[in-house]
């Protein structure tokens, strides 16, 4: 189980004095994926992060990185995963070339053809200092520096905030084409729903500090629906909620919405015997999914 | 290996400190002995009050006029400024500054971070001393003078010994404090309260700038190995609980 999976935690909690930021954490990312991490601000995304590079440690639980206990065998994950910060800060005074030399130096796996290939892709000038770099060029450095490592492991936390959408959009290219390339794993948190539904092929829900949500996103095309159904009388479908997979039925106007996670022609069936004077079935998108687990205040769309 | 990157980051980032440090105790150094005629010249010309002639006469002695101004003065009071300029700054600003993460995600164990940024700050300290120090016996020699220098080697022991303790303290401050400022404050507070015992003669052996000074290898009492091993050791103490809470803490 443990092999298979790049990230695996168990019961995982962070208590900061009083303020519980990641409560009973069990989260699975399975390798060659590239999972989307959502929540809302404050959700616990970024505490959750930096357990599993062991840049706080857990109040209880356990958390596992590429088969690597994240605080005893934390510098063997670290060695293997590549990080970008949300608004990453880097050193100010450094050149692009020395900060790149640093890291050349500090990683051992470290392939300075693939480092060299995202700086010139990006057009970093490499001898200008990290200060006189724009937002967007220093994201784009982060993110070079962490593939230059060659990480089976990329962790990016909330990796875009703040650029533009045709800078987001080259960021989540150049990852989609590494992936494709290498086979990394990618984990990557964001409140930016339209992000995730593009790039991501799994997607986990934070809310509280707990997974409220774990899907991949052809699961979520599959199986999630919402039944909008129409009665000439006043008749209620609220006889369905015991169906297994009814996730909520909701009154709206003169018809009523029911959710549904993999139950759909069950639900037909039964609607089918109260004679309903008109059926939809709606596929549920992830703003949808993301409203009813995390109360929807993402940034949608 | 993975901590080489670190070692020569570190050295790039403090360069500048040390230049800094470098220039000004360098020029205090050579100016004191180059300064020693038109002192002497002074004490003869110029009328001095009854309750300073004693003090006139020491100053006339070329060996008292080195000791009491570079080691006895200038020496450990620069070298306390710069041991908490130097300390106080090596993980609060990069908490502050908040690279603390971008630095900690690398393979490069915390202990490790923590040994190389302490060996290499308190080493750029230690040229410091040493150089300047240097530069004052290259002057004193220059200007044709004497001063021994099995005395200047025990003097400059005495504060590095001394310094290391500020210095230790201040770095343990910088893992206390996520501003640098306060922790400069904080432990030029400390260092200020490190001269209280040196107020009173009864406790003075307690006063790490007494000892800082060398008095008592000018008076020729010796070299005073237990002050030395006792700063060391409190030098090594305070490296062990900043080292145990940086180690421990959450960024």
């Amino acid at each position: 189980m443990t092999a298979e999976m790049a990230i695996l935690t168990r019961g995982l909690t962070k208590m900061y004095k009083d303020i519980l930021a990641v409560n009973g954490l069990d989260l699975e990312v399975r390798r060659g994926s590239i999972y989307g991490f959502l929540g809302p601000n404050g959700a616990g995304k970024t505490t959750t992060i930096k357990l599993l590079l062991n840049l706080t440690y857990p109040t209880s639980g356990i958390a596992t990185v590429l088969g690597h206990d994240a605080v005893t065998e934390s510098l063997a994950v670290r060695g293997r995963v590549g990080y970008v910060a949300e608004e990453p800060v880097i050193y100010e005074y450094m050149r692009v070339s020395d900060l790149v030399d640093f890291c050349r130096r500090t990683y051992t796996n470290w392939d300075m053809a693939v480092a060299g290939r995202y700086l010139d892709l990006f057009e970093l000038p490499v001898g200008k200092r990290v200060k006189e770099l724009s937002k967007g060029m220093k994201n784009q450095l982060a993110l070079s520096i962490a593939l230059g490592s060659r990480p089976e492991l990329l962790i990016l936390d909330e990796p875009t905030g703040g650029l533009d959408p045709i800078k987001t959009r080259e960021f989540f290219k150049v990852i989609l084409e590494q992936v494709a390339e290498t086979g990394q794993t990618v984990f990557f948190s964001s409140h930016r729903l339209y992000e995730v539904e593009r790039v991501a092929d799994t997607v986990g829900i934070i809310h509280k500090g707990r997974l409220v949500f774990n899907k991949s996103l052809d699961e979520i095309k599959s199986n999630l629906k919402k039944v909008r159904v129409v009665f000439n009388e006043e008749t209620s479908p609220t006889g369905l909620k015991d169906v297994p997979g009814v996730n909520s039925i909701i009154r709206q106007g003169r018809g009523w919405i029911i959710e549904c996670d993999g139950c759909l022609e069950e639900i037909k069936a039964k609607l089918g015997e109260i004679n309903p004077v008109d059926i939809e079935v709606i596929d549920m998108t992830l703003e949808d999914v993301f409203t009813r687990y995390a109360g929807g205040v993402g940034d949608g769309r | 290996m993975a901590g080489k990157g670190l070692w020569i980051k570190e050295i790039q980032a403090g360069k500048f400190k040390f230049l800094i440090g470098l220039l000004v105790f360098g020029v205090v150094g050579v100016f004191i002995p180059l300064t020693y005629g038109t002192i002497a010249r002074l004490m003869d010309t110029v009328p001095i009050p009854a309750q300073f002639v004693e003090q006139a006469k020491l100053l006339k002695d070329y060996g008292f006029y080195i000791w009491s101004q570079w080691f006895g003065k200038n020496l450990y009071q620069f070298a306390t400024i710069m041991a908490v300029i130097f300390g106080s700054g090596i993980i609060s600003t990069e908490v502050s500054k908040k690279t603390i993460q971008f630095l900690l995600a690398k393979p490069i164990r915390r202990q490790e971070v923590f040994m190389i940024k302490y060996v290499v700050n308190y080493s750029a300290l230690a040229l410091v001393v040493i150089i300047s120090t240097l530069a004052l016996y290259i002057a004193v020699i220059t200007t044709g003078h004497s001063f021994p220098f099995t005395v200047i080697m025990q003097n400059t022991v005495m504060a590095l010994a001394g310094s290391s303790v500020i210095f230790s303290t201040s770095v343990y401050f910088s893992t206390v404090f996520d501003q640098t400022l306060r922790s400069v404050l904080v432990s030029l507070a400390v260092a200020l309260m490190f001269s209280i015992p040196g107020l009173f003669s009864v406790v003075r052996d307690f006063s790490i700038y007494y000892h800082m000074s060398g008095y008592e290898i000018f008076i020729g009492k010796g070299f005073p190995f237990i002050p030395v091993i006792v700063m060391i050791i409190v030098s090594g103490v305070l490296y062990q609980m900043a080292n145990r809470r940086f180690s421990r803490r959450d960024f």
